[in-house]
């Protein structure tokens, strides 16, 4: 399945953008989407990664959909 | 009132003169929120913080000049708040933010206005013990987030997984963005007007220019 990835924060600097399509496995967890993600960007591969699907806070054992955010915890004030 | 002569439509002006609100951490987010609180014609503001003026605050820390390097934060920004809105009671408190600090007065919001996620979950037991909105907000770099906790609501253990957190950069204009939002809710809760961010997360991230609501 086609799916589009937000960036945002660090993650966007880190990685160099701040949006892309990508094709991953139907069914894929949000535990395996991740894990796709830090093998093909190292620098995410010790970060923190919180996950939103279609505007919805989604766990490691939820299924990815088509719109999925990514973004840091920041805890700065 | 001629000073809330622009507002009084907006707002219940004789709930926010009623109100009591309490900022942990009066650093960058916290001396936005307080800044618009006061603004707005709240009550009482109660500032706790323990730190001192550190010249490296200077650019997010928009209560705080050169000449206050040294002095204890709560002291300088209830000067300065009196200024700007002599009408506001404020009780400068100096000491750390803990889950069973002893606040001796009614308190109606707590504003958060921490740098650290401990910290941050510190406020937010205390203000769900004595059963009174928390609203969260947290920034770093371009990007900041907020949400409005309650007894109803998720907490910010359901959100927030645990990280290494080093000091982060941060824009006073983050900061500013961020703590607007929380005083806007704050000011929204005690009026009675409008929705509040109960169970969502509101992110903004100015370096891609995308707002993104995350339902929780």
């Amino acid at each position: 399945m086609k799916v589009r990835i937000r960036y945002f924060g660090r993650f966007a600097i880190e990685i160099g953008k701040f949006s892309e399509e990508l094709e991953v496995p139907e069914n894929t967890t949000v535990r395996e989407f991740l894990e796709i993600l830090r093998e093909k960007y190292p620098k995410l591969k010790y970060e923190t990664i919180e996950v939103s699907i279609g505007g919805k806070y989604a766990r490691e054992e939820d299924k990815i959909g088509n719109e999925i955010s990514i973004y840091p915890p920041i805890s700065g004030g | 009132m001629e000073r809330y002569a622009r507002q009084n439509e907006l707002v219940n002006q004789e709930k926010l003169k009623k109100s009591s609100v309490l900022i942990g951490g009066v650093g960058g987010l916290g001396g936005f929120s307080s800044l618009y609180l006061a603004l707005a014609g709240v009550g009482t503001l109660i500032l706790v913080d323990n730190d001192i003026v550190e010249e490296s605050n200077l650019n997010r820390q928009v209560l705080y000049r050169e000449e206050d390097i040294g002095m204890p934060k709560v002291k300088i920004a209830s000067k300065r708040l009196r200024e700007i809105n002599p009408d506001t009671n404020i009780i400068p408190l100096q000491m750390d933010v803990k889950e069973d600090m002893e606040i001796p007065y009614e308190v109606d919001v707590v504003i958060d206005g921490m740098d650290n996620l401990e910290g941050r979950l510190s406020l937010e037991s205390f203000a769900m013990k004595r059963g009174i909105p928390f609203i969260f907000g947290a920034v770093e770099g371009y990007m900041g987030m907020v949400s409005f906790i309650d007894n109803s609501t998720k907490k910010l253990e359901d959100f927030i997984h645990r990280f290494k957190s080093e000091k982060p950069q941060v824009l006073g204009a983050t900061a500013g963005l961020i703590a607007s939002i929380q005083a806007l809710e704050a000011i929204k809760y005690i009026s009675g007007k409008g929705d509040l961010l109960k169970n969502k997360i509101l992110l903004y991230d100015a370096l891609s220019t995308n707002f993104l609501e995350v339902s929780l």
